[in-house]
Parts: C-alpha cells; structure tokens; sequence
C-alpha cells in the first residue's frame, strides 16, 4: 500500500469516526444548526480558519507563487484585510440577532416575505456556486492525487460530505474543520521550515535566490495588477466578499456570545494570517526548489500535474513520499471539510430558512425541520454532483469571483444596513440586495472573463474583471434611495426600537413592534448575549 | 444616513484604507516596492505589515470590547 493510500484511508476513516461521534450528540435542530451553539471561541476560531481555508488557499496559492510570484501575496493581503472588518462591523452584532441563519438577521427587521426571499435566493446562490467550484476542483484533485476516476472522485467526497452533514450537523462539520485547520497549519510549518532549512534558516538568502531566479520580477506585482481601478475594485472585492460568505458567517451562531464571536475571529485572523506568513516561504521555496528541478516538469518544460501540485512536488522533495503523502491527505481533508462547512450553509438556507421562516412563515414543527434539513444535504449534494459533472470540461474559476461578488455586493450591504442603519426599510433592503446581485452578475458576465475568454467576443462590454468597486456602492445607493423614498407606515420591525448596534450591550427586546409577529422566537430572544 | 464616528468605524475605515491604499500603491507605483531592507524585499516587508495591522486591530477591538462589556 502506497503511502498516499495510507493517509487518504486514514483520513476517511477519522471523518468517519468523527461523523459517528457527532452523530450520537446531535439530538435537536440547535445540535444540528450551530453544534449546541456553545463552542469555545479557539474552537470556533479554528474552525472559521478550516471553513475559509480551501485547497484554493493551500496548493493554488503556492502554485501561483511559482506562476506568478508576489500576486499571490496580494490576494492573501486582500483577504486577510476582510477578518478584521468582518469582526468590528458583523461579528457580535450577528450573533446577537441571529440563531440558525443569517437570513433571520434580516428578518428580526423585516416582516416582508420578498426580503426574506431575496436574502434566502443571495445565500444560496453564493453557497451552490462555491459547491460546484470546489467539487469540481475536488474531483481533479483527487484524479491527480489519488488516480481516481472524476466520478468515483466525487460521488466518494460528496457520500462523505452527505454523511457528516446529515448525521453529525454542525458539529461533525466544526470538528473536521477544526482538525483540518490543525492538521495545514503542521503541513504549512512543516514545508516552510523545510524550505528555510535549504537556506540556512535564512529568509533573506532564499528572497537573494528568488531575485536571482526571477531577475526581481517575482518580488513585484505582476502586470495582471497593473491598471488602478481593477485592482481597487479586486481588493475591495477580496476583503468585502468574506462579509458575506453565508457559510462563514453561519460560524457566529456556534457560540454563546458577542464576546465569543469576537474572539473567534482574533483566533481565525491569526491563523490564517500565520498559516499567509509561512505560505510565502513555502511558495517562494516551490519557485526556487521546484521551478528550476527537471523531475517535476514533462518534455514541454510544464509542471506535471500543474501549478496545483507545486506543494506536492515539494514536499517530495523535502521530505520524501511520505511527506508527499501527507499533503495529500490534508488536501483531501481540506477539500472534505470546505464541502462540509458549505453543504451545512445549503441545508441551513433550505430546511431553515427557505422552508421554516420563509414557507411556514417560522411556525414549522422543529423535528420536520430537522428532517428536512438532511433531505437538503442529500438533494444538495445530488445537485451538486450533476452540476459538477456538466462543469467538469469548462473553466469554471469565475464562479468563485461571482460568488464573491455577490457576497460583497448583495448579501454585505444588506447585512451591515440591517444591523447599522436604522433607517434602512423593506424596500430599500430589497432594492440594496437585488441591484447588488444583478450588478455583480452583469458585470461578470459582460466582463473580460466571461464576455472575452469564455464567450469568445472581441472585447469586453465592461473593461474590468472584478466587478465590486462599481457594484458595492451601486446595492449601497440603491437601498439608501429606496429606503428614503419609501413612506410605507410601519417599514421596519423595529423601527421603534434602540439600534442594533447596541444589541451587545443588551438583549434583543421584544417590545411591541417585534411582539407583532412570533419572530425571532422566544428562545433566541432570551439567549445571552455580552 | 448617520452613522457614528465610534472607534469601531474609525478602525473599520482604517483597515478598509490600508488594504485600499496596498491596492492603489501596487498598481500605480510598483517601482516604490523595488529593493530591499535587511535582506528583506521591501514589498514583503509592506505585506507583512499589513498582516501585522489587521492583527493588531482585531487584537485591539477584542480588548477594548471586553473592558466595556467587564464594566
């Protein structure tokens, strides 16, 4: 038995167990929603890293360190810049507001159905594209890792993922991500302390051999980065987008409190960052170790198996098969969890939110609830599935800036205005989250990367590929103008209210406004928040 | 629309103008990253400086917050 064969039964076997153990705790729809919505916030933390942390983040951006050098570090800035505002604008505020979803954040405001929809409609679009990226990327993936067949690769990812989220919920998904998130950050240190160790433990020796190599172009923006209002519009997108992520933002209802999301993501801020830091040394290492190394390139001169297997190439060559191997197995693991973290959001937005709050207007039976949320996983994971299946052969890497961009442009404006701006109305959080979406998805479309390299025009309709400089402060202008004009009586829940933003200072009141409709349920009204 | 200048939204705008300003600098002065100190490229050196300011806000908000909500 090969060693890769070694790590990749052993890591199914773990999740199996981790499943099984998760499973026999999950015995209401708290359980199985947000784990019992009592994780320590190092727990939670660790899991907000593992959920956010793709394949994409681990061998695609060491792969594109030896591709294209020093953008990788601009998206990893990008990125990390969205932990903090995630936590000073959404964090404590979400978790005070919420209990399943964050579409109810939404609806603790609003007592319209359409807006209940539209935020419903944003989240789930965001989660199915991300799913279907990231199992297509799973399926080839594991082809190249493991030699498997695309379909046995992902119908075995997909069974996996259909398990632990139907049977163990929230916690089997927390604790896989957890452990995944332990496990790259070892992998991570291990390979960066490899490469170090070629140089002396030197950083500046291996940065003088990177300049050497690259004649300094390595160390510099690329040209991809080179015109202003795409890369403004590229960096708000990055750090924007993760605001409004449903499956990372579904993490703050797995803990206590304000206090506890807030420290959540100090722990998740500074493992991704550390998890960045040694990323450079690792990529930087791939572009000096593994670049110039013949084994590792076919006749062409291509890297086998491409850029994505960069980290893999290095491994083998600092450690041997056996590291090889166990990078291997913490990709799978990675793959497993991210599909894990983003099946539980699907089966959130359908069970909770589509059929709960929105069909049964919040008088649904809990158990049926609960029920269907495990039909949601397997009919989700189906989807998911044919989907990814009819998508294999195309390149299908703008969904991820599509769903980004709808993440930054409709599902974070509405979110921040519903819980900042007492002003904002039914209408104009319909206006803010709609304009958003169909600008960002016009904007895709009619972009360089759809209208040009996929639908073969010979210039784009809009000249920029990142759409959220324009996008962003249209869905903010759209439910400012809207919310203004509106002149509705009675527009918000809780209009007669205090602010939201004082919902970490005190409970949620149920004053007479919010005693009209039975929503946010007693029970949520009553949790404790700092 | 009002929206209070509170520290929260001052260190909100910070983060948002670093990560901004990082962005503008790299597209329309790449030449300003160009050498190096202590060994160190200097457009590693702005990242990591970045990293180390989003850090150090989150760290900052978490203590502030928690000697309010201790009071």
């Amino acid at each position: 038995m090969s060693p890769a064969t070694v790590f990749f039964l052993l890591f199914i076997a773990a999740s199996l167990l981790l499943t099984r153990r998760a499973a026999r705790l999950t015995r209401s729809a708290d359980d199985f929603y947000t784990a019992g919505g009592q994780l320590p916030a190092w727990q939670n933390g660790l899991a907000l890293a593992g959920d956010f942390l793709s394949a994409a983040a681990f061998l695609g951006s060491i792969g594109m360190y030896l591709g294209q050098g020093y953008d990788s570090l601009v998206y990893a800035v990008g990125t990390l810049a969205g932990w903090p505002l995630l936590m000073l604008l959404l964090a404590d505020k979400l978790r005070a507001l919420g209990r399943y979803s964050v579409a109810e954040v939404v609806a603790s405001r609003f007592d319209e159905r359409s807006v209940r929809l539209m935020s419903i409609i944003s989240s789930l679009t965001i989660t199915l594209f991300y799913l279907i990226v990231q199992l297509v990327g799973a399926g080839k993936l594991l082809q190249l890792l493991f030699g498997l067949p695309y379909l046995a690769a992902v119908g075995l990812v997909v069974v996996l993922m259909v398990l632990q989220v139907g049977l163990g919920g929230m916690l089997a998904t927390s604790w896989l991500q957890m452990t995944k998130a332990a496990l790259m950050l070892l992998c991570a240190l291990l390979l960066a302390g490899g490469v170090l160790q070629r140089f002396g433990y030197s950083a500046p020796a291996l940065f003088a051999q990177v300049d050497r190599l690259s004649h300094g172009q390595a160390l510099l923006p690329g040209k991809s980065l080179s015109d202003p209002l795409d890369a403004l519009s590229l960096g708000l997108g990055l750090s924007l987008g993760l605001l409004g992520l449903p499956h990372i933002l579904l993490r703050f209802f797995t803990v206590a409190d304000g206090r506890a999301a807030r420290h959540s993501v100090g722990w998740a801020t500074g493992i991704v960052g550390l998890f960045f830091l040694l990323n450079i040394f690792i990529g930087y290492g791939a572009l000096v170790l593994v670049g110039p190394a013949a084994p590792f390139h076919d006749a062409a001169g291509k890297l086998l198996g491409g850029g994505n297997m960069a980290a893999l190439h290095l491994a083998a060559l600092l450690g041997g098969p056996w590291l090889q191997a166990l990078i291997a197995g913490v990709a799978f693991a990675t793959i497993l969890a991210v599909l894990a973290g983003l099946a539980m959001a699907g089966a959130s937005a359908i069970s909770h939110d589509l059929y709960a709050l929105w069909l049964c207007r919040g008088q649904a039976d809990p158990q049926r609830e609960w029920q269907l949320s495990r039909l949601a996983t397997l009919l989700l994971g189906v989807a998911a599935v044919l989907l990814s299946t009819l998508f294999q052969n195309l390149n299908i890497a703008f969904l991820v800036g599509l769903a980004f961009a709808i993440a930054a442009s409709s599902n974070f404006p509405v979110l921040l205005l519903t819980l900042h701006w007492r002003g904002l109305t039914a209408r104009g959080a319909l206006a803010g989250g709609g304009c958003g979406m169909l600008a960002a998805l016009g904007l895709i479309i009619s972009g360089p990367t759809v209208w040009v390299g996929m639908l073969g025009h010979a210039r784009p309709l809009f000249p920029y590929a990142n759409p959220a400089l324009f996008s962003i402060p249209l869905a903010f202008a759209a439910a400012w103008l809207a919310s203004v004009l509106d002149k509705t009586p009675g527009r918000s829940i809780d209009a007669a209210q205090p602010r939201a933003d004082t919902a970490n200072q005190a409970p949620v009141s149920s004053g007479p406004a919010m005693q009209q409709t039975d929503w946010p349920p007693a029970q949520h009204r009553n949790r404790k928040t700092t | 629309m009002k929206f209070p200048l509170s520290s929260t939204a001052i260190l909100a705008g910070l983060v948002l103008l670093a990560c901004l300003g990082y962005f503008g600098l790299i597209a329309t002065a790449p030449a300003l990253l160009q050498g190096s100190v202590a060994g160190w490229p200097r457009s590693i050196l702005l990242a990591l400086l970045l990293f180390l300011l989003f850090f150090a806000v989150t760290l900052w908000h978490i203590r502030a917050q928690d000697r309010k909500s201790a009071r």
